[in-house]
């Protein structure tokens, strides 16, 4: 699990600079923490997509870091 | 008008064209007209595509003649609202060049809509009837005549007989109260910005572009689907923003027409993804919200070329565009030929054929969005150079403008922040988490009913508050911040909250 979380921070860290994710962690929260709007999720979700080779459905809609990961341990392979 | 300043915003638009694209493009006053020249002139170019099969302009023509003739069937008659309630589909495509060059009135509806808000505005713009994309059918509710977006086999329907002063469109706009309003566009306002989105520098014709921008928006439907049909583009839908982004280096857009903030995923995604995420943009159109001179300088740095505007949907699309993002990156460009412009206590004013006639049926709101003499006013402050370059500099309206372009009423969601039986009064306001523009509430807690608070029990209180009400809110409309006070709000003499607490 924590492997995904330092995938996830460098995505993170690769898309938006501006955010400092240090202090990111399960808890997290996309738009409280970070201010991600819906356009912001929508392009961490792509970034997620292409790195770890997924599609998240339409309706996935993702407010923490955590159900990020947890989402991912479920949905791929190791 | 100065004829001076008449002939610089003529030089600085057609400057952006080639002597080719300078004959073949003129003012065509009806869609009708538009769709004729389209399918005369690119007759074999691609016009639209559902990403797999391509409709080129001639099919085009005759598939929408198909359309309206199936209207016809349905025994509706010129003038009556048709809303198409969808993604931005081919279906979408072909229903609004039907409704619109059969003479109808079409209402484009963002397919984000919940079923009750669906009825309502079906029921306050008179919709005779509704279509609907097939993946929306559990939301379509009762009593509203309606069917689905799917092409039916009818007889051929004829060209209404139209004029610029007929009624085209009506395009949602929320406005500084809650309720959406419906601003009444003709032709030939339509047309004015979709003409005016043929202003493009580094060449418009025969380009390629995603619908992404829905075309419930203004923006989206003029200059993301009419301005690209004018020049002869391929129009590919879009069902999903996520995928359409997603799909770039797949369809290979040249051309993109977006709200700053997806400008911003283009270039996030760039860098994790390398260049060649979006090697085929030459272009990005963006209009709703100001650019940040950051995100200018990025997109020029992936070799994409920027072109700034400000517009409002009572204008039918961009009014101003700034061909110079770089060198003048606080400014807006120049007002569009053929339209005038006057501030008048620093309030930006303008009249042309591109003005909506009024909100339909609401003749309260349309007497307040113009002066006696027929100006309309933005709500915005604004300056301009020396050369006719516009600036604008505040508003007068109190609306927070997000990054995604939506215009939030503060006002709107303290109005549900106050039904709350522990707040007392509050304030929303445009605040930053790190660099983003987000929406946040400062509390007055009412002592009375919650008793004494300690920082710690107010904070987590309330934060169970805001994310309840977040739940009930839109995407775009949602709290990220909150502070709780423990002083009242400076007030003004009329016991209001000061909306300057500083």
């Amino acid at each position: 699990m924590d492997d995904i979380l330092e995938k996830l921070k460098e995505i993170v860290s690769q898309t938006l600079p501006e955010i400092d994710v240090s202090d990111v962690t399960y808890n997290t929260s996309l738009r409280y923490d970070l201010g991600l709007d819906s356009i912001g999720t929508i392009m961490i979700g792509i970034a997620i997509e292409d790195e770890f080779g997924v599609m998240f459905p339409p309706e996935f809609s993702f407010e923490s870091v955590g159900e990020i990961c947890d989402y991912l341990e479920k949905n791929i392979d190791f | 008008m100065n004829q001076n300043i008449a002939d610089k915003q003529k030089e600085y638009f057609y400057s952006m064209l080639s002597d080719e694209e300078r004959d073949l493009l003129h003012y065509l006053p009806t869609v009708a007209d538009l769709l004729k020249f389209a399918a005369k002139e690119y007759a074999h170019l691609p016009a639209i595509s559902d990403g797999e099969s391509i409709t080129d302009y001639e099919q085009l023509e005759k598939r929408v003649a198909v359309r309206r003739g199936y209207l016809k069937s349905l025994g509706l008659k010129k003038g009556d609202r048709i809303a198409v309630y969808s993604q931005n589909t081919v279906e979408a495509m072909e229903l609004y060049l039907a409704i619109t060059t059969g003479g109808y009135v079409s209402l484009m509806l963002p397919a984000a809509l919940d079923s009750n808000t669906l009825f309502a505005l079906c029921k306050k713009f008179k919709i005779s009837h509704l279509f609907y994309d097939k993946t929306l059918a559990d939301n379509i509710p009762d009593g509203i005549s309606s069917c689905s977006t799917e092409f039916v086999v009818a007889s051929l329907g004829e060209y209404a007989n139209l004029k610029k002063e007929d009624i085209c469109s009506i395009c949602l706009t929320g406005g500084t109260t809650g309720t959406p309003k419906g601003a009444v566009l003709t032709h030939g306002a339509i047309m004015r910005g979709a003409f005016n989105g043929c202003f493009i520098p580094g060449g418009v014709l025969y380009q390629k572009y995603i619908a992404i921008l829905p075309f419930s928006h203004i923006f989206g439907l003029v200059k993301g689907f009419l301005s690209c049909l004018y020049t002869g583009g391929q129009v590919v839908e879009c069902r999903d923003i996520k995928r359409a982004f997603a799909e770039i280096p797949v369809h290979k857009p040249t051309t993109l027409i977006l709200v700053p903030g997806m400008a911003e995923i283009i270039v996030g995604l760039s860098k994790k993804m390398g260049k060649n995420y979006c090697s085929s943009l030459k272009t990005v159109v963006t209009g709703a919200a100001p650019v940040s001179p950051k995100l200018m300088k990025e997109l020029d740095a992936l070799g994409i070329n920027v072109l700034a505007g400000y517009g409002l949907t009572e204008g039918a699309n961009l009014s101003a565009g700034n061909k110079a993002v770089l060198e003048n990156p606080d400014s807006m460009g120049m007002i569009y030929p053929e339209q005038q412009f006057k501030t008048v206590d620093g309030e930006l004013l303008l009249k042309g054929d591109n003005l909506m006639l009024g909100y339909f049926e609401d003749e309260e709101a349309t007497k307040a969005a113009f002066d006696e003499d027929g100006w309309l006013k933005t709500g915005d402050l604004a300056k301009f150079d020396e050369n006719g370059n516009i600036y604008i500099v505040g508003r007068i309206k109190n609306l927070i403008i997000l990054d995604n372009g939506e215009n939030v009423s503060p006002e709107e969601i303290e109005e549900i922040f106050d039904r709350e039986e522990m707040i007392k009064d509050c304030l929303v306001k445009e605040d930053k988490i790190g660099e983003r523009t987000v929406i946040a509430i400062e509390i007055l807690p009412d002592y009375l009913v919650t008793g004494e608070m300690s920082d710690e029990a107010a904070s987590s209180a309330f934060s169970e508050v805001v994310s309840r009400i977040n739940k009930t809110l839109p995407d775009y409309k949602k709290v990220s911040k909150f502070t709780v006070r423990k002083e009242d709000f400076k007030r003004t003499g009329a016991m209001k909250i000061a909306r300057n607490q500083e």
